[in-house]
Formats: structure tokens, sequence, C-alpha cells
């Protein structure tokens, strides 16, 4: 019986990988393209779809790398770290807080606020955008990256605070019964109890405001102009002019260098969706 | 742990607030043109002599772009020591956004390119009128008549133009040689261009085209040829009747019959307009339309050699005259309307500063810098330079106005465009999509005037 | 007894509060205000550059009464969401079930998977896409050797919505991610306890996995109608960021966009903004409602 067992997981082993592996290749076709392509001179990008390129060269990387006006593209992606860094912690810290809030406790106007909570969301930002730019303005933040950091530090994406009302509603309540038995307070509950529980949640919330905040390229362009605050997004769309002589292999070059990031920031971090509730064994 | 927390996030913010100080350094530009002058600033108001002046210039481009205009502003700074610019630049794919974004809060640089939407802006009157300082602080003398008529709108010139380009058929030579087909000369006219365009398609083949279907690129030029125009600026209605559009847009449907031009479909996923997914680079379409400041971004991306022809000729002419790229105007708001005209005195005289901008947003306007980068040009430039001569010997014998986009440009653009797709996909007749396209046309300029 | 359950009711109220101080802050101080300013506007003539006029309900009068594109980009979008949402989700749980088997290397496999949502709405993206689905790109290549001849996918009118709902599916990996923290949130012996009962695979499935990730399907369910009524992205990727071809990229989000800060009508675009609140305000209310018969959280006691 144990033997039969093995013998059958051997075998599934590699057929089970074969379909994942096809459709992986699929997946990431685009993305070999776009590594591929940042290897080809100017001329080949458009005019030879190869993988494989048939001049290989570095110049790209070179060219994008170095930047303009003195500055390179490692200032733009020390910045870009800066700010998606700061994002990561204002929307973990301020979003668990205001989930467990809504998800947890009974307070006066609960329903209302979470009802205007998710309305929040349904207003595309384009309306909201020139008296947003007013306030940023009054306040002498233009140029600044509090415009761009200070929303998620008060819980402004609503995205994960419902994402976070959610696993939290899916975790069972006698849990948090017992401790308030055993006599913790909230703040205990949700430091002691919920923060542990919600681990993947949180690391799920942690891995998509990285991302995000690594791509926007909007807010950014509208808020910073001042070169030395530029992003990675706004240093590679500073490389292309759809009318003009854009540098199309530094933009290749340079996109495929960002993604490196955001790829290992979801590679190292994905793993600790191994150690949620289900690994450490909750009863 | 409850510690540990609280110890991050406070950490947390002390790095924020740290970081945003350290950040704010260069900043006060951010808040300092506002409707109301804030205290810190109101020094520097109206400083003729001696006191300190900052001024901010956005401008919309690549980084080589920004490199050389940052030169450009350095120089300046260096010859006007009281003057302190700020250059700001926004990638072109959000440049109006942003302007926009500004202009709504009244926070716009005191400086600012505009392109073919100018006349958009100086209708909602946020761009300075500059006339009072032209013979002063702004030196037009060595400009062409027509470029300062093209800025000056209502009877105030708002917009001095950085870069002149004319219009042309950029020629890829190599789909010619192919074809065994001689390269047309200047002199043709519109059976000549559809003959060879489908001799072109014939000779070579499935998927080659003689030409890129330019019914709303070239439609201005088109009316101009035949007497008429697409916008009468001084009566504020459109110029041309709906005759003109439907014998352009019964040309382009015919012409299209013959297999000639490029199709629909392949016009949207090779837009005319880009050249880094144009028809032209890969060596598929022989001939388009292009302002001749583009041919070396075209050049640039292939190897077959291109040149330039001028526009097959209608009864009144090639109807092709120099026109603005884009220039540069000030902000209604500004505090310091001097020094705005002295920068872009310096931007368009300033042989220096000529030599170092290049025709990167087109020919220089002024005749000296014109004659000083034609010394020194490349192979490209060159053919950009004779058919630009080309062109300006002919407006001698044959004058025409500059074109305008009406009020509503980009609405009437997308509309312009969509009416070419609705024939091309055979969603609509001729006579029914010209029919509705003059309508619309009149409707958008009379809800942007 | 009953002070105490008082005072512990005061003390709920005023921990939750502080609790959402943060939110409440963020509410009043950055969005409250821009979201009131849009009401008002949609109730004005705004050209964005000058000062705006109170004119009523004109905007919306004219939104129904003669914008052919609204009805167009309205329509275009209801599709999308209505395409691209199911199907979206039904990969994204397959696959996400797949992944959280033990295979070996799994953390690579869940990398390359997500690799398509890191690329977002990037310029490069827009390139490779043209690689891929242009009349001579590579599915048409692929197309070609089982003997069919494809359309440009990107260009023509009547495919293009099926090329957007493409990426969109393509692009699934947000949504993966979310199923696969909710499946690592299913304590294990609820599974373990099934097995002792000799419970089959499928049984398995629909009777532990698919209840207990309810809360997150009901999750991805309601941000994906969300976020797939506001596509704003693909009109760029794909499309030419006008709605072209022939208004086949219109969405609705894109038209509001257009509207405001290129023909310079921002009250007619905030008018359309709010429209599309209550739509969306409506879909969501609809999906919060049914939720009481299929979603089953661990916190009231008849879901277990």
């Amino acid at each position: 019986m144990t033997t039969a067992t093995t013998m059958k997981t051997r075998l599934a082993g590699p057929l089970k990988h074969l379909p994942v592996i096809a459709l992986g290749l699929l997946m990431i076709y685009p993305v070999l393209w776009l590594i591929a392509s940042s290897f080809k001179p100017n001329q080949l990008i458009f005019s030879d779809p190869s993988l494989w390129p048939a001049t290989f060269t570095l110049d790209n990387y070179k060219n994008g790398w170095a930047g303009f006006q003195g500055i390179s593209f490692g200032r733009f992606f020390a910045n870009s770290f800066v700010i998606s860094i700061l994002s990561v912690l204002g929307n973990v810290i301020t979003c668990s807080l205001a989930a467990f809030a809504f998800a947890r406790l009974k307070f006066s106007f609960g329903k209302l606020w979470f009802a205007l909570m998710l309305v929040t969301i349904m207003l595309p930002y384009h309306v909201t955008l020139v008296p947003q730019y007013v306030i940023f303005n009054e306040l002498h933040w233009i140029n600044t990256y509090y415009p761009l950091v200070l929303p998620k530090w008060l819980a402004t994406d609503s995205f994960f605070i419902l994402l976070m009302v959610q696993f939290i509603r899916g975790i069972p309540k006698d849990l948090d019964e017992s401790a308030t038995i055993d006599g913790c307070n909230y703040k205990q509950i949700y430091f002691r109890i919920m923060l542990p529980l919600l681990t993947p949640a949180l690391i799920t919330t942690a891995i998509f405001t990285f991302i995000w905040t690594w791509d926007d390229f909007f807010s950014q362009m509208i808020y910073l102009s001042d070169i030395r605050l530029f992003t990675v997004q706004l240093g590679i769309r500073a490389l292309f002019d759809p009318s003009g002589s854009s540098d199309w292999g530094a933009l290749l070059a340079m996109s495929a260098l960002s993604l490196l990031p955001i790829t290992a920031v979801f590679l190292v971090f994905q793993r600790y969706f191994l150690e949620g509730i289900a690994t450490t064994g909750l009863k | 742990m409850l510690k540990r927390q609280r110890q991050l996030a406070v950490g947390a913010v002390v790095a924020i607030s740290m970081l945003a100080t350290a950040c704010s350094g260069g900043t006060g530009a951010g808040g300092a043109v506002s409707s109301s002058p804030s205290p810190d600033n109101a020094g520097g108001t109206n400083a003729g002599g001696g006191e300190q002046v900052e001024l901010r210039v956005m401008w919309w481009g690549d980084q080589a772009r920004a490199d050389i205009t940052n030169q450009v502003l350095k120089l300046f700074m260096d010859k006007n020591p009281n003057i302190k610019v700020i250059g700001e630049f926004a990638p072109s794919s959000g440049y109006f956004d942003k302007l926009n974004t500004q202009l709504a809060s009244g926070t716009a640089a005191d400086v600012f390119f505009l392109g073919g939407n100018v006349v958009d802006y100086a209708n909602k009157d946020v761009l300075l009128d500059l006339t009072p300082y032209v013979g002063n602080e702004l030196d037009l003398s060595d400009m062409d008549p027509a470029m300062i008529q093209y800025g000056t709108l209502a009877d105030k010139l708002v917009h001095v133009s950085a870069g002149a380009n004319a219009r042309g058929i950029v020629v890829n030579t190599k789909l010619f040689e192919q074809a065994g087909i001689p390269v047309p000369q200047d002199g043709w006219n519109w059976d000549d261009y559809a003959r060879i365009s489908n001799e072109i398609a014939a000779k070579l083949g499935d998927g080659y085209y003689g030409t890129y279907n330019f019914t709303f690129e070239g439609m201005d030029i088109a009316y101009k040829q035949n007497g008429a125009q697409l916008y009468d600026m001084a009566a504020g209605k459109l110029g041309f009747e709906e005759k003109n559009a439907l014998d352009w847009f019964g040309y382009w449907s015919k012409t299209s019959e013959g297999g000639g031009v490029v199709t629909p479909e392949l016009a949207v996923s090779h837009p005319i307009d880009d050249p880094s997914k144009s028809l032209i680079t890969s060596g598929k379409a022989a001939m388009n339309l292009i302002p001749s400041n583009q041919l070396g971004a075209y050049q640039g991306l292939t190897e077959d050699p291109l040149t330039m022809v001028q526009l097959p000729r209608g009864p009144k002419g090639t109807g092709v005259v120099f026109e603005s790229s884009q220039g540069l105007s000030g902000y209604a708001k500004t505090e310091h309307p001097k020094e705005v005209a002295m920068l872009i005195s310096f931007f368009i005289n300033d042989p220096e500063a000529a030599k170092i901008l290049g025709n990167n947003r087109g020919v220089p306007v002024t005749s000296k810098n014109r004659s000083l980068l034609e010394a020194e040009a490349s192979d490209v430039d060159k053919i950009v330079y004779d058919y630009t001569s080309r062109v300006s010997d002919a407006t001698k014998t044959e004058p025409f106005a500059v074109s305008y986009n009406p009020p509503g440009n980009a609405e009437f653009e997308k509309m312009g465009k969509t009416t070419v797709q609705e024939i091309g996909f055979g969603r609509k007749t001729v006579e029914q999509a010209v029919k509705d396209f003059y309508q619309n046309a009149v409707k958008i300029l009379n809800s942007n005037q | 007894m009953g002070t105490s359950r008082k005072s512990l009711a005061r003390d709920q109220n005023r921990t939750a509060y502080l609790f959402l101080l943060p939110w409440l802050l963020g509410f009043f101080l950055l969005t409250a205000g821009p979201m009131a300013g849009s009401l008002y506007l949609s109730l004005t003539k705004y050209t964005l550059l000058s000062p705006p006029t109170w004119i009523g309900v004109e905007n919306y009068a004219r939104i129904f009464a003669e914008d052919d594109t609204f009805r167009g980009s309205l329509w275009l979008t209801f599709k999308y969401v209505f395409l691209s949402v199911p199907l979206k989700l039904a990969f994204a749980l397959m696959i996400a079930m797949v992944l959280n088997k033990g295979l070996r290397a799994i953390g690579l496999y869940r990398t390359v998977y997500y690799i398509p949502s890191l690329l977002g709405g990037s310029v490069a993206i827009a390139i490779v896409w043209r690689q891929i689905f242009d009349g001579t790109g590579a599915v048409n290549r692929a197309l070609a050797w089982l003997g069919i001849e494809g359309p440009s996918w990107i260009a023509h009118p009547d495919y293009i919505i099926h090329t957007i709902v493409t990426l969109s599916v393509w692009q699934f990996g947000s949504a993966m991610v979310i199923f696969l923290a909710g499946l690592k949130q299913i304590p294990s012996d609820l599974y373990e306890a099934a097995q002792v009962d000799g419970a089959n695979g499928w049984r398995r499935f629909s009777r532990i996995t698919l209840p207990m990730l309810t809360p997150v399907i009901f999750f991805n369910l309601v941000m994906g109608v969300i976020n797939s009524f506001q596509a704003f992205t693909p009109a760029f990727v794909i499309g030419d960021g006008r709605g072209g071809p022939l208004d086949a990229t219109m969405f609705y989000t894109l038209y509001l966009y257009l509207k405001g800060f290129s023909f310079f009508e921002m009250g007619y675009a905030s008018a359309l903004a709010w429209i599309m609140l209550l739509i969306i305000g409506l879909l969501t209310a609809v999906i919060f409602v049914t939720s009481k018969y299929w979603v089953f959280y661990g916190d009231n006691k008849e879901g277990r």
C-alpha cells in the first residue's frame, strides 16, 4: 500500500509539473521577449521578433542607467524604494487597525462608516484630482513625497481595509471571545491574536502596496517635478516621446531592470504564505 | 510584540517626517506662484533690476530634450545672475494632464510649452499677453513674420514658436528601388500620388503599401490647395464647405480601393504619427505625411534610406508653409512678466542656445540661427534643410496662410480620426460620414468658442 | 451585569474610534472634501481653466438625452465587467488551487504566474502586446499552424474587446495571491477530519475549500467589479488612449477622463463620475445583500 502510493506520487510528480510549466512559459513569454529585446540594438527591436538577439549589446543598459542631468537611474531606484517602503508600512499599519474595528467591534454609526469607506473607492480619481491637488498645494506639499505617502498613513486605500475585514471575518470568533474571558482588552486582542492570524493578509497587503506604488505613474507625474525626486516609472516614461526619437532600447532595458525589485519582493514574501495559520496549528 | 510594533510605527513616522523635510529643500517654487502671493515671495515681485527673481519653466519630452533644455536654462542664468530658473519637465504622456491640473489650481509654471492646442488655452485667458514687451525684452526682429502672426491670437501675442517645420511626404527609397519605380519629384499631383501608391503595392505584393491614409492629418493642407482653410480664425468659424471635405475624403476612399493605401486595421496597430511602430520604418509602406522635424526619428529606427518630397499639388499649389511645431507661452498669472519675456527671447535668439538645442523642437525660428545650424548639419539634417529651403522658395511664389487647429482641438481630432475609420471599416458611406463629420465639427466649434 | 455590559459597549465604542482614527482623518482631510467638490462641479459648467458656473442638472440631462458615446461606453464597460470578472476569478482560483499543493519549486511557479501582473500598465507591456496580438504577431502565427488565418486582434474594432479581456485574465495574479492567502487560512484540521471521513477530492473542495473561501471570493468579486468598472489602463495598453478604433476601447472611465482633461468639460466629467458611482454602488449593494446566502464567515456560527 505505502509503496504503491509513493510509486504513484513519484510518477505523478513530473507529470504534474508539465502543464504547470507549459502554462508558466506562456505566462512569461512577454517578459522573455522584453528581456531579449533589451539586448538588441535600437534598429532591430521592432524588426527582429526572435527571442534570441542576433546582435547582442549592453548599450541599452549603459545608456539607460546614465539617466539625465547627471542623475542616474540609481537615484530613481532609491527614490522608488523610499516611497514604496513608506507606503507599505502605512498601509499595513493603518488599514489593519481600521479593518479590525470594522470587522470585530460594535460602535455607533459603524455601518455608515463602512458604507462610506466603500463609496470612496467608487469615484474615479480623475474627478477628485484637482480638488486634492488644491489641498496639497495649500499645504505646500507639491514636489514632496507627502502627497504620495501620507494618504497611505491615513488608510485611504479602502481596498486593503476590505481585504482585511474579509480575512478577519473568516477567523473563528471563539478565539477572541476566549481571549476576552482571559482578560485581554481589544488592543491586546489586536496585537496578540489578530495580527499573527492575519499574516497572509498582511503579507498580501505589503506585496500589493509595494508593487502598485512601484508601478504607479500618474500621481507621481502630477506631484513630482524636481528631477532629483523622480521615480523609476517617471524615469522610464522620460525615455520615450511617441512623436519623437525615443530610445526604445534603453526604455526596455530599464523596464526589465525595474521588474527585478518587485519580482524579488514577491519571490521573498510569497514564502510567508506557507506560515499562515494552516501550518502553525491553530488549535 | 506590542512594544516592537509601537517602535516600528514611531520609527516610521519619524522617518517619514525627516524624509519630507529633506525633500522640501528645493521646493519653495511649488507653492510660490499661487493666486495670492505668499509673503515669503513678495520681495521678488516685478524685480526689474538687481533683485532675485525665480521663474519656473515646464516642457514635455524625453531625457535628451530635458538635458539640452536645462543646459540652455543654465546658460540663461549665467547671463542673468538675478534670475533663477527652475526647469520642470513631464513625460509627454502626462504633460497636459499635469499642466491642466496646475492651471486649474492656479499653480502653473511661469513659462510653459504648448503645441497645436494653443488656441484652446488662448481662448481660456490663461496665457500672458507678451505684446508690451516686443521690441524691449522680447526681440522678434529676426523671426519669420508668419510665425509671429501664428502666435498672435485676438490681437495679443501669447505664443512664441520655438521650432519650425514644414510637412512633407517621407519616402522610403528602398521600397521604390525594389519596385523599380523612380523616387517621385516635387511638382507631382494627386493623380500621380494615387497611381504611384497603387503601383508600389501591386509590384511589391501582399503586405506592402504605397502610402498611409492621411485624410485627417493632411486635411488642412488639402483645403488650402483648393482655396479654403480648416479654421477661419478671424471669423471664428470653419473655413471650408462640406463639398471640400467630400472631395478629400472621396479621394482617399477611391485610392484605397486600388490597394495602395495602408488598411484601416494596420493604421490602428501601426499609427500614422508614431515612428517606432510605423510601417515606414519597418519597410512595409513607402510614403507618409510627416512634419520635417520627425525625419530624424524615423531614420533613427531604420536602415532604409529615407528622403522628403513636397506634397502633390492641387489647384493653388502645395499648400505647405512653415508651421510651429511647438512654442513658449507665459502664464497669465506670472508675477514676473518681464523676465518671462526675457527668457523667451533668449530661447529663440541666442546663438549658443540654438547650437545646444539644435533641431530638437524643429528648425530654429530665426534666420540667423538657421544658417548657424545649417553649417554643421548631419546627413539627416541636410535632407531636412534641403526640404525646408525648397518649401521656403515655393512659398515666395505661392504664399499660404498658417493653419490653426479649431478650438476644441482634441475633440475635433478624435472625431475626425473616427470618421476616417468609419469609412475605412465600412460602417458608413463616404457621403454619410462626411455629412456627420461636418455637423459634428460645427457642434464642437460652437461649444468651445 | 447590566452596567458592566454598558461600560463594555462604551469601551468598545471608544476603542473602535481609536482604531479608526487614521482612516477618519484621511477621510475628512483628503477624501470627503474632493468628493463633495466633484458633486458640486457636476452641477456646473467647468472648463478646468476658468471658474465654474452653476447650471443645475443640465449636465445630467445632456448625458441621458443626447450622449451616444455615454451609452456606448457604458455598454462596453458592462460587457467587459461581465466577461472579465468571472473568467479572471475562475482562472485565478484554479491556478491558486494548483499552486497551493506542495510542488517542488512552488515559490518559483507562483512568481512566474504573478509576473504578468507585475507589468501592470507599463509602457513596455503595450509594446509586448502589440508583438503578440498584431496581425502578424505570435498568436496569429500559432493559429496559422492550425491553418486558421486570424484577424488583427488589437486593431479590428470587432475583436479588440476580446484582446482586452484576455489581457485582464492574463493579469490574474492579484486575485490569485488573495486566493492563495485565503487557502492558507483554512485550518488544516478540517481537511484532516474530512480525510478521516473518506471524502474525495471534489467533496473536499465543495464542502470545505469553497465554503471556507467564500469571504475571499466575495472580496475578489466586489473588488473585481469595482476595478473593472473603472478599467482605464487597457485602453492605453491596447487602444490608442483615445477610445479608438471606432470607440471599441472607449471605457467609461476613459471617456470621463477625456471629457474632463482633454475636452475641458470637467463639470460634465464629474456628472459622469457620479452616475458611475451610483451604478457601481448599486452593483456592490446587490452583491452585499446576496452575500448573506452564500458567504460563510467564521464569526457567525451557522457558517460552520
